[in-house]
């Protein structure tokens, strides 16, 4: 794989996120870190609620004010949790760009994609108006929107879905970030689009040296994009590696069932595995592993020890008291297929 | 900036309406029960007399006829002659029209004034004591009807504290503004209760809005956050509020002015229908039609200024 | 068929769960409760009211608040808190004959310009627009003009306004329904029109336009005062609040109560209709917006 070499970028340590009041705060992201390579694209996988995304809100700070963040987020030798909002401003489009999961809502329907553009070489360039125009063209160009030179007067609905994806990636490439956060950016877009982006981010990673950390509730995403993954449930990370192993040879029993829940190879007819229940609501965690209440494998202590990170081999970890049971439970069903 | 051929569009959109609102007017004076001539003419006037004002007025001849002599005056600006001013209709209205048309606007811009901050304020802190406590008392405002706002006013202000005059009309535009303060503010408090509401409902949406984290996501100022993404965004759906409010504008000075004792057309009105002066009623009423409709044009070309996804067909 | 049993028995069935959410919200008790009161003083007043609102008190006259006349006297010497009871008959009656007829006419139109829609609906839609291009005010005088003043002239004139806006409310709701299976499975059936529109299509439009409906009562007794005030609506010596209020309008610098205190239950009653209304909205706003 050849992650290991390269300098880590970002590594966050500990991240908790949680909303409400203090005295009884609703936990979204707890106790979560991770570590991203320059170059590398990490994806963050799990349901919805599972505190994926608000783990990259967390990162830009943009969960403030009515979030409160805590833990470390070391970025250029900063601890971002600790920057004022100010300071935040200067690294936030600059430093770290981010775009969202709706196209159609994340563009101020009011404002020329030009100006929309260009507000952000105002914010952190000195570009003159002729260099911003210019450099607008350029990312347009980059992005793949064919006849750039005239669409900077165009307003967002006047772009097809997928197009107004593109738009929105080349908003967040204005100043080449080091870092481009992408929260579902292909959810809301027809599945030939979703491959077209994906391949976008990942040839734009590649050629510009960028670190992405991909937020998806798809595991074929992750398995097409992503050079290492961490799957999320409940706020926590539960398994973290490299996306070949991690998709290969799963080890926690969230990773297993979510995996069994996308159809491979699978003869006709054969009903489609789901996992039973669902996502824990946020106010109801379990002071152990989130994932207890709907695992196949819980023992007693589950619900009440928090299992840690252990590593399992050198490039992966796993919380899990039953890593020997998950097998025995998911493989040989896995094996008869 | 809107086309022209958006204009054109929009403006030929108002023909046929108006040409209802013409049938409309006449057949309110001449189908309704009651004979124009008997209420014109002197209590003791002789049938020769009476002959004489209906053939004066053109009631005697066919409907249709009528109607074509009504529509041919009026776009001449030819709108008959007031009976109980003994003056051209036409002459009195413009004379009493920038009074109005002075209060109006002046309403509208303290109700924003009032209406806007307050919003702003409410719906940064939803549901907090703040937010229920502005829109509690914009609540009452909006049970008070705007004759007994302006009483209120009246007595506190001007009769009790006298801080303002009790009424009159200025002559330059400073007097004006000092003397109309109070009956412009009794119509701005209620309609800033109607602004407040819909301002504050759609700030919060476009707070919340994708595009506003997006903004942030992009290290952009809260400055410009705020003028140039949020507030230009809760304008749109603020313009058309004001807009559509401009009825209740309309009948609001009406009132304000009964209660202010201020010469605008709104006091006229109720001066000609006491006076069953039918030529100045048929005249008024057109007036505030063409009014309303110019403040919906108007509104049309700032919403679709502002709003590009409006501007097509 | 079963698309169709179940649009009924669900409007039934909520019903209880309605309530019961209403109920838990502070201001549609507080709205309800001012709404009970204001129908008891109206259906009652003698029972109320500790004077008898036309004696007139030669011994008494314009005295300011006290708490033998909590409101005060008017130029007569007669009980002014008397006569702002004895006006709610008067009142809650406008707020209730001030819409009702423009409710119902409404609802009719609206439902069948909206359901068969075609050249009725062009029509409709011209004919809208031209009134909506009159101040609302304006019009009404205008008509009262017509008519003479008076409270049953002053119904016919809001009236004639006002359907207007409930049937462009149905039209639109019945647009909606008519998309809507159930609608559609009716029309397989092989129902009538008429009993498409009137026992399935309305039952499940209307909930939006009684709580308009709610609202206006707080606008009808707004503009059945002001134009009580402005002498067009109900005529004095009858108790109204507008009519109280402009006989006290030459005594504001010595009697400011006479104008004043009328307008206490103007605002009350008006804020209980919109409390009302506002839950009511609130409740049956579809989630998700």
């Amino acid at each position: 794989m050849g992650t290991q070499e390269k300098p880590v970028v970002l590594d966050v340590r500990h991240l908790r996120t949680e909303f409400g009041p203090r005295e009884r705060p609703l936990v979204a992201v707890d106790d979560v870190s991770f570590q991203v390579a320059a170059g590398e694209i990490l994806g963050l996988v799990g349901e919805s609620g599972s505190g994926k995304s608000i783990t990259l809100r967390s990162i830009l700070g943009i969960v403030r004010p009515r979030g409160r963040v805590a833990g470390e987020i070391r970025w250029n030798g900063r601890d971002l949790v600790t920057l004022s909002e100010a300071q935040l401003r200067r690294i936030r489009g600059r430093e770290i760009a981010m775009i969202f999961q709706e196209p159609m809502s994340s563009l101020n329907p009011l404002l020329s994609v030009g100006l929309q553009i260009s507000e952000n070489l105002v914010a952190h360039t000195d570009l003159d108006a002729r260099a911003r125009k210019a450099r607008a063209i350029e990312l347009l160009e980059l992005v793949g929107i064919p006849a750039a030179r005239n669409r900077l007067d165009d307003f967002p609905h006047e772009f097809s879905g997928g197009m107004r994806q593109r738009v929105m990636i080349a908003i967040a490439l204005a100043s080449n970030p080091k870092l481009l956060l992408a929260d579902e950016p292909t959810t809301a877009l027809d599945v030939t689009i979703q491959d077209q982006i994906l391949r976008l981010i990942q040839s734009l990673s590649r050629d510009l040296g960028m670190a992405v950390i991909l937020v998806t509730h798809d595991m074929g995403v992750v398995a097409e994009t992503c050079d290492r993954v961490a799957v999320m449930y409940g706020g926590r990370i539960c398994e973290v590696g490299p996306t070949a192993a991690v998709i290969g040879d799963a080890r926690h029993p969230y990773s297993l069932g979510l995996l069994r829940s996308i159809p491979r190879d699978v003869a006709p007819r054969t009903p489609l595995y789901s996992i039973p229940g669902a996502p824990p609501a946020l106010n109801a965690l379990p002071p152990g592993c989130a994932f207890s209440a709907r695992c196949p494998v819980a023992g007693a202590e589950c619900p009440n020890v928090r299992p840690a990170l252990q590593s399992v081999d050198v490039l992966r970890q796993v919380a899990c008291h039953h890593l020997a049971d998950a097998q025995t439970h998911f493989r040989p069903r896995e094996a008869a297929q | 900036m809107p086309s022209l051929s958006y204009l054109v569009a929009r403006l030929l959109q108002i023909i046929p309406t108006f040409l209802l609102v013409m049938i409309f007017i006449f057949l309110l004076v001449r189908l309704l029960p009651g004979d124009p001539a008997i209420a014109m003419a002197e209590a003791k006037a002789t049938d020769a007399q009476l002959e004489q004002i209906r053939h004066n007025l053109g009631l005697d001849q066919p409907l249709p006829v009528q109607f074509l002599v009504f529509v041919k005056n009026t776009l001449t600006g030819d709108l008959g002659r007031s009976i109980m001013l003994k003056a051209p209709v036409t002459d009195i209205i413009l004379s009493r029209l920038p009074t109005t048309i002075f209060l109006a606007l002046y309403s509208v811009v303290l109700a924003v004034l009032l209406a806007g901050p307050l919003a702003f304020l409410a719906a940064s802190r939803v549901n907090s004591p703040v937010d229920v406590a502005i829109r509690g008392v914009f609540q009452v405002g909006l049970s008070m009807p705007v004759f007994y706002i302006g009483l209120v006013l009246l007595t506190v202000l001007a009769a009790q504290l006298r801080w303002f005059p009790v009424g009159g009309y200025g002559k330059t535009f400073l007097a004006n503004l000092y003397h109309l303060i109070l009956p412009a503010l009794s119509v701005a408090l209620y309609t800033s209760a109607i602004i407040l509401r819909n301002l504050r409902a759609s700030l919060i949406e476009v707070l919340d809005a994708d595009y506003v984290q997006f903004a942030r996501a992009k290290g952009l100022s809260p400055r410009i956050i705020m003028t140039r993404h949020v507030l230009r965004n809760a304008l749109v759906s603020t313009v058309t509020l004001l807009g559509l409010s401009i009825g209740n504008l309309m009948s609001g000075t009406l009132v304000t002015e009964t209660v202010f004792a201020i010469p605008g057309v709104g006091r006229l009105m109720l001066e000609a229908i006491f006076a069953r002066d039918y030529p100045l009623i048929q005249g008024l009423t057109l007036t505030f039609a063409v009014l309303v409709s110019v403040v919906f044009l108007l509104t049309d070309v700032v919403q679709s200024w502002l709003d590009p996804r409006l501007r097509q067909s | 068929m079963s698309a169709i049993t179940q649009s009924h028995s669900r409007t039934r069935g909520r019903l209880a769960g309605f309530l019961a959410r209403a109920f838990a919200r502070p201001s549609f008790v507080v709205g309800v409760t001012i709404l009970g009161l204001s129908l008891a003083l109206a259906l009652f007043p003698q029972v109320f009211a500790p004077y008898d609102p036309l004696a007139f008190d030669l011994q008494a006259m314009q005295q300011g608040p006290s708490l033998t006349h909590p409101f005060g006297t008017d130029n007569f010497g007669r009980d002014v808190l008397s006569r702002v009871i004895w006006a709610y008959r008067v009142d809650m009656q406008m707020a209730f004959f001030a819409t009702i007829f423009a409710l119902l006419i409404g609802l009719t139109v609206g439902a069948f310009v909206g359901y068969y829609g075609g050249i009725a609906d062009v029509i409709f839609g011209r004919c809208v627009d031209a009134i909506i291009t009159f101040p609302f005010l304006v019009l009404v005088i205008a008509i009262v003009a017509v008519l003479g003043p008076g409270l049953v002239n002053m119904y016919v004139a809001i009236t004639a306004v006002n359907w207007v806006y409930y049937a462009r409310l149905t039209r639109a709701e019945i647009m909606t329904q008519k998309a809507s299976d159930y609608a559609a499975a009716g029309r397989v059936l092989g129902y009538s029109d008429r009993r498409i529109i009137f026992r399935h299509l309305l039952p499940n439009a209307i909930s939006p336009i009684l709580v308009y409906w709610m609202t206006d009562m707080a606008l009808a007794i707004l503009l059945g005062s002001s134009l009580g005030y402005l002498g067009l609506g109900a005529q004095p010596p009858a108790a109204e609040w507008g009519v109280l209020i402009a006989e006290g309008r030459n005594f504001l610098m010595t009697a400011w109560w006479m104008s004043l205190m009328p307008g206490i239950a103007i605002v009350l009653t008006g804020l209980g209709f919109s409390l009302v209304g506002d839950a009511l909205a609130d409740l049956l706003r579809p989630k998700g917006r």
